[in-house]
Protein backbone atom coordinates (compact mmCIF):
# COMPACT_ATOMS: atom_id res chain seq x y z
CA UNK A 1 0.00 0.00 0.00
CA UNK A 2 2.72 2.45 -0.62
CA UNK A 3 1.57 3.30 -4.39
CA UNK A 4 0.97 7.00 -4.60
CA UNK A 5 -2.13 6.28 -7.30
CA UNK A 6 -2.84 3.23 -4.70
CA UNK A 7 -3.15 5.18 -1.57
CA UNK A 8 -5.25 8.07 -3.42
CA UNK A 9 -7.58 5.42 -4.16
CA UNK A 10 -7.65 3.98 -0.40
CA UNK A 11 -8.35 7.66 0.79
CA UNK A 12 -11.62 7.76 -1.54
CA UNK A 13 -12.69 4.39 -1.04
CA UNK A 14 -12.52 4.98 2.40
CA UNK A 15 -14.17 8.52 2.42
CA UNK A 16 -17.00 7.06 0.71
CA UNK A 17 -16.95 4.34 3.65
CA UNK A 18 -16.77 6.62 6.51
CA UNK A 19 -19.45 9.54 4.35
CA UNK A 20 -21.99 6.28 3.40
CA UNK A 21 -21.92 5.07 7.20
CA UNK A 22 -22.73 8.07 8.61
CA UNK A 23 -25.20 9.07 6.52
CA UNK A 24 -27.05 5.94 6.23
CA UNK A 25 -26.63 5.06 10.05
CA UNK A 26 -27.00 8.12 12.22
CA UNK A 27 -28.51 10.57 9.29
CA UNK A 28 -25.33 12.81 9.65
CA UNK A 29 -23.62 14.48 6.48
CA UNK A 30 -19.86 14.47 6.27
CA UNK A 31 -18.04 16.09 4.14
CA UNK A 32 -14.15 17.61 3.60
CA UNK A 33 -13.34 20.26 6.03
CA UNK A 34 -13.47 24.00 4.55
CA UNK A 35 -10.10 24.47 6.87
CA UNK A 36 -8.01 21.13 7.80
CA UNK A 37 -6.01 23.42 10.06
CA UNK A 38 -9.18 24.82 11.95
CA UNK A 39 -10.38 21.54 12.29
CA UNK A 40 -7.34 19.76 13.84
CA UNK A 41 -7.53 22.93 16.45
CA UNK A 42 -11.03 21.64 17.08
CA UNK A 43 -9.76 18.02 17.86
CA UNK A 44 -7.19 19.71 19.83
CA UNK A 45 -9.34 21.21 21.95
CA UNK A 46 -11.81 18.56 21.97
CA UNK A 47 -8.71 16.23 23.36
CA UNK A 48 -8.53 18.19 26.09
CA UNK A 49 -11.59 17.04 27.30
CA UNK A 50 -13.89 14.74 25.36
CA UNK A 51 -12.06 13.27 22.59
CA UNK A 52 -12.59 9.63 21.77
CA UNK A 53 -10.71 7.15 20.03
CA UNK A 54 -11.46 3.51 18.82
CA UNK A 55 -10.08 1.35 16.85
CA UNK A 56 -10.01 -2.44 14.83
CA UNK A 57 -7.79 -4.38 13.48
CA UNK A 58 -7.80 -6.65 10.03
CA UNK A 59 -6.03 -9.28 10.22
CA UNK A 60 -7.01 -10.58 7.03
CA UNK A 61 -6.32 -9.85 4.02
CA UNK A 62 -4.04 -7.74 4.73
CA UNK A 63 -2.95 -6.87 8.37
CA UNK A 64 -4.12 -3.16 9.72
CA UNK A 65 -5.71 -1.29 11.91
CA UNK A 66 -8.23 1.52 11.43
CA UNK A 67 -8.93 4.39 13.89
CA UNK A 68 -11.56 6.69 14.42
CA UNK A 69 -11.91 10.04 16.08
CA UNK A 70 -14.24 12.22 17.38
CA UNK A 71 -15.76 14.51 20.44
CA UNK A 72 -18.16 13.80 22.53
CA UNK A 73 -20.73 15.98 21.02
CA UNK A 74 -20.20 14.46 17.74
CA UNK A 75 -21.13 11.12 19.72
CA UNK A 76 -23.90 12.81 21.58
CA UNK A 77 -25.58 13.60 18.19
CA UNK A 78 -25.04 10.19 16.84
CA UNK A 79 -26.79 8.45 20.11
CA UNK A 80 -29.58 11.24 19.92
CA UNK A 81 -30.47 10.00 16.32
CA UNK A 82 -29.63 6.35 16.49
CA UNK A 83 -32.01 6.35 19.79
CA UNK A 84 -34.31 9.57 19.55
CA UNK A 85 -36.91 8.03 22.00
CA UNK A 86 -34.16 6.85 24.37
CA UNK A 87 -34.30 8.90 27.71
CA UNK A 88 -30.67 9.93 29.03
CA UNK A 89 -29.59 7.03 30.66
CA UNK A 90 -30.03 4.18 27.99
CA UNK A 91 -28.78 6.80 25.92
CA UNK A 92 -25.29 7.07 28.07
CA UNK A 93 -25.67 3.04 27.75
CA UNK A 94 -25.71 3.07 24.07
CA UNK A 95 -23.19 5.62 23.61
CA UNK A 96 -20.20 3.94 23.39
CA UNK A 97 -21.33 0.94 21.45
CA UNK A 98 -22.31 3.04 18.72
CA UNK A 99 -18.99 4.09 17.75
CA UNK A 100 -17.83 1.22 17.93
CA UNK A 101 -20.50 -0.38 15.58
CA UNK A 102 -20.10 2.34 13.16
CA UNK A 103 -16.08 1.71 12.86
CA UNK A 104 -16.89 -1.77 12.56
CA UNK A 105 -19.64 -0.65 9.47
CA UNK A 106 -16.69 1.49 7.82
CA UNK A 107 -14.25 -1.12 8.18
CA UNK A 108 -16.47 -3.87 6.28
CA UNK A 109 -17.72 -1.88 3.67
CA UNK A 110 -13.52 -0.50 3.01
CA UNK A 111 -13.08 -3.79 3.01
CA UNK A 112 -15.50 -5.09 0.65
CA UNK A 113 -15.31 -1.99 -1.76
CA UNK A 114 -11.42 -2.60 -1.78
CA UNK A 115 -10.67 -5.98 -2.21
CA UNK A 116 -13.94 -6.70 -3.34
CA UNK A 117 -16.56 -9.63 -2.32
CA UNK A 118 -15.23 -12.64 -2.49
CA UNK A 119 -11.85 -11.99 -0.67
CA UNK A 120 -11.58 -13.91 2.58
CA UNK A 121 -11.42 -11.03 5.72
CA UNK A 122 -10.92 -11.35 9.24
CA UNK A 123 -11.77 -8.34 11.67
CA UNK A 124 -11.01 -8.10 15.55
CA UNK A 125 -14.06 -6.61 17.41
CA UNK A 126 -13.54 -2.85 17.54
CA UNK A 127 -12.66 -1.42 21.09
CA UNK A 128 -11.61 1.76 22.31
CA UNK A 129 -8.07 2.56 22.08
CA UNK A 130 -6.65 4.69 25.22
CA UNK A 131 -3.74 7.47 23.77
CA UNK A 132 -1.26 5.40 26.37
CA UNK A 133 -1.87 2.34 24.54
CA UNK A 134 -1.42 3.79 20.88
CA UNK A 135 0.89 1.48 19.36
CA UNK A 136 3.31 1.84 16.36
CA UNK A 137 2.20 1.05 12.69
CA UNK A 138 2.84 2.29 9.37
CA UNK A 139 0.23 5.32 8.21
CA UNK A 140 -1.41 4.64 4.92
CA UNK A 141 -3.98 7.70 4.71
CA UNK A 142 -5.67 10.01 7.37
CA UNK A 143 -8.93 11.94 7.05
CA UNK A 144 -10.33 15.00 8.25
CA UNK A 145 -13.84 15.34 7.94
CA UNK A 146 -16.95 17.69 8.81
CA UNK A 147 -19.70 16.00 10.11
CA UNK A 148 -22.35 18.72 10.64
CA UNK A 149 -19.80 21.23 11.87
CA UNK A 150 -18.32 18.51 14.37
CA UNK A 151 -14.59 17.35 13.06
CA UNK A 152 -14.27 13.07 12.80
CA UNK A 153 -10.69 12.45 11.72
CA UNK A 154 -9.90 8.15 10.71
CA UNK A 155 -6.88 6.73 10.16
CA UNK A 156 -5.86 3.44 8.30
CA UNK A 157 -2.26 1.86 9.78
CA UNK A 158 -0.80 -1.28 8.11
CA UNK A 159 0.50 -3.12 11.43
CA UNK A 160 2.72 -5.71 10.41
CA UNK A 161 4.21 -8.91 11.93
CA UNK A 162 1.72 -8.80 14.65
CA UNK A 163 -0.10 -11.99 14.15
CA UNK B 1 -46.24 -7.65 4.04
CA UNK B 2 -46.58 -10.36 6.50
CA UNK B 3 -47.25 -10.01 10.42
CA UNK B 4 -44.71 -12.13 12.55
CA UNK B 5 -45.05 -13.66 15.58
CA UNK B 6 -41.33 -13.17 17.17
CA UNK B 7 -38.38 -12.01 15.72
CA UNK B 8 -34.95 -12.53 16.93
CA UNK B 9 -32.52 -9.97 17.04
CA UNK B 10 -29.13 -11.67 17.61
CA UNK B 11 -25.87 -9.08 17.31
CA UNK B 12 -23.54 -8.34 19.91
CA UNK B 13 -24.21 -4.71 19.45
CA UNK B 14 -27.22 -2.67 20.70
CA UNK B 15 -27.07 0.04 18.05
CA UNK B 16 -26.89 -2.92 14.93
CA UNK B 17 -30.22 -4.49 17.10
CA UNK B 18 -31.70 -1.03 17.54
CA UNK B 19 -31.70 -0.02 13.11
CA UNK B 20 -32.51 -3.51 12.37
CA UNK B 21 -35.71 -3.31 14.51
CA UNK B 22 -36.38 0.03 12.70
CA UNK B 23 -36.19 -0.79 9.67
CA UNK B 24 -38.13 -3.37 10.17
CA UNK B 25 -40.86 -1.42 11.26
CA UNK B 26 -40.51 1.41 8.62
CA UNK B 27 -41.56 -0.92 6.15
CA UNK B 28 -44.73 -1.54 7.48
CA UNK B 29 -43.76 -5.15 8.57
CA UNK B 30 -45.03 -6.31 12.14
CA UNK B 31 -44.04 -8.53 14.83
CA UNK B 32 -45.61 -9.32 17.98
CA UNK B 33 -42.96 -8.90 20.13
CA UNK B 34 -38.78 -8.74 19.41
CA UNK B 35 -36.51 -11.10 21.45
CA UNK B 36 -32.98 -9.70 21.79
CA UNK B 37 -29.77 -12.36 21.84
CA UNK B 38 -25.74 -10.87 21.88
CA UNK B 39 -24.56 -13.95 20.87
CA UNK B 40 -25.11 -17.41 19.36
CA UNK B 41 -25.53 -18.92 23.12
CA UNK B 42 -28.01 -16.20 23.90
CA UNK B 43 -29.93 -16.69 20.50
CA UNK B 44 -30.06 -20.35 20.73
CA UNK B 45 -31.54 -20.25 24.36
CA UNK B 46 -34.11 -18.19 23.22
CA UNK B 47 -34.90 -19.70 20.18
CA UNK B 48 -35.71 -23.37 21.96
CA UNK B 49 -37.83 -21.61 24.97
CA UNK B 50 -39.45 -19.09 22.88
CA UNK B 51 -41.43 -21.62 20.61
CA UNK B 52 -43.25 -19.35 17.99
CA UNK B 53 -40.25 -17.72 16.72
CA UNK B 54 -40.93 -17.30 12.70
CA UNK B 55 -37.74 -14.80 11.62
CA UNK B 56 -34.15 -14.65 13.04
CA UNK B 57 -31.92 -11.56 11.72
CA UNK B 58 -28.01 -12.43 13.54
CA UNK B 59 -24.74 -11.05 12.79
CA UNK B 60 -21.74 -13.21 11.76
CA UNK B 61 -18.86 -11.29 13.97
CA UNK B 62 -20.00 -11.46 17.76
CA UNK B 63 -17.75 -13.01 20.50
CA UNK B 64 -18.58 -16.41 22.41
CA UNK B 65 -20.21 -17.92 19.25
CA UNK B 66 -20.21 -16.50 15.99
CA UNK B 67 -23.06 -16.47 13.90
CA UNK B 68 -22.17 -19.46 11.34
CA UNK B 69 -21.89 -21.84 14.50
CA UNK B 70 -24.97 -20.33 15.68
CA UNK B 71 -27.27 -20.98 12.52
CA UNK B 72 -25.98 -24.92 12.08
CA UNK B 73 -26.77 -25.56 15.65
CA UNK B 74 -30.22 -23.66 14.87
CA UNK B 75 -30.45 -26.38 11.99
CA UNK B 76 -29.52 -29.20 13.56
CA UNK B 77 -32.75 -29.31 16.15
CA UNK B 78 -35.94 -30.26 14.81
CA UNK B 79 -38.06 -27.33 16.61
CA UNK B 80 -35.84 -24.38 14.92
CA UNK B 81 -34.74 -26.30 11.85
CA UNK B 82 -36.61 -24.48 9.65
CA UNK B 83 -36.67 -20.70 10.92
CA UNK B 84 -36.11 -18.62 8.48
CA UNK B 85 -32.65 -16.70 9.15
CA UNK B 86 -31.50 -13.45 7.90
CA UNK B 87 -27.87 -12.91 7.82
CA UNK B 88 -26.38 -9.06 8.82
CA UNK B 89 -22.76 -8.50 8.10
CA UNK B 90 -20.60 -5.64 7.88
CA UNK B 91 -18.12 -7.46 5.12
CA UNK B 92 -19.81 -8.50 1.40
CA UNK B 93 -18.26 -11.67 1.81
CA UNK B 94 -19.45 -14.19 -1.14
CA UNK B 95 -17.60 -17.03 0.03
CA UNK B 96 -19.53 -16.85 3.52
CA UNK B 97 -22.40 -16.25 1.86
CA UNK B 98 -22.28 -19.28 -0.52
CA UNK B 99 -21.38 -21.54 2.61
CA UNK B 100 -24.22 -19.90 4.70
CA UNK B 101 -26.33 -20.83 2.01
CA UNK B 102 -26.04 -24.45 2.63
CA UNK B 103 -27.22 -23.71 5.37
CA UNK B 104 -30.38 -22.86 4.04
CA UNK B 105 -30.39 -18.71 5.34
CA UNK B 106 -32.70 -16.74 3.43
CA UNK B 107 -30.70 -13.89 3.09
CA UNK B 108 -27.53 -11.83 3.30
CA UNK B 109 -27.52 -8.41 4.23
CA UNK B 110 -24.31 -6.20 4.00
CA UNK B 111 -24.78 -3.48 6.66
CA UNK B 112 -25.36 -0.86 7.05
CA UNK B 113 -29.20 -2.16 7.27
CA UNK B 114 -31.60 -0.49 5.30
CA UNK B 115 -35.44 -0.41 4.86
CA UNK B 116 -34.71 -1.45 1.61
CA UNK B 117 -32.56 -4.28 1.69
CA UNK B 118 -34.61 -6.03 4.37
CA UNK B 119 -37.58 -5.47 1.86
CA UNK B 120 -36.21 -7.00 -0.52
CA UNK B 121 -35.13 -9.98 1.22
CA UNK B 122 -38.17 -10.40 2.86
CA UNK B 123 -40.06 -10.49 -0.38
CA UNK B 124 -38.49 -13.71 -0.68
CA UNK B 125 -39.14 -15.12 2.69
CA UNK B 126 -42.70 -13.84 2.57
CA UNK B 127 -43.06 -15.89 -1.23
CA UNK B 128 -41.36 -19.08 0.61
CA UNK B 129 -43.21 -19.66 3.31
Amino acid sequence: MSDPDETTKITTILEEAVSSVFAEVAFIDVEKPRSVEAQEADLETAGKTDLLCAAIDVLSPLSYRLEIRVGKKLLDKIVENLFPEGDLESRKKNAEDSLLEMLNIIAGNFISAFFGAGSETQLELPRYLYFSEKEGGTPVCGLSLDAEGEPVEVFLYSVRYRY
Amino acid sequence: MKTYRKILIVDDSPTSRMIIQRCFEMIGAEAGEYHYAENGIEGLTIAGDEKEIDLVFSDINMPKMDGKTFIKLLRNKPETANIPVIITSSIADSVAEAELKELSISGYIKKPVSPEKIMHILGGVDERS
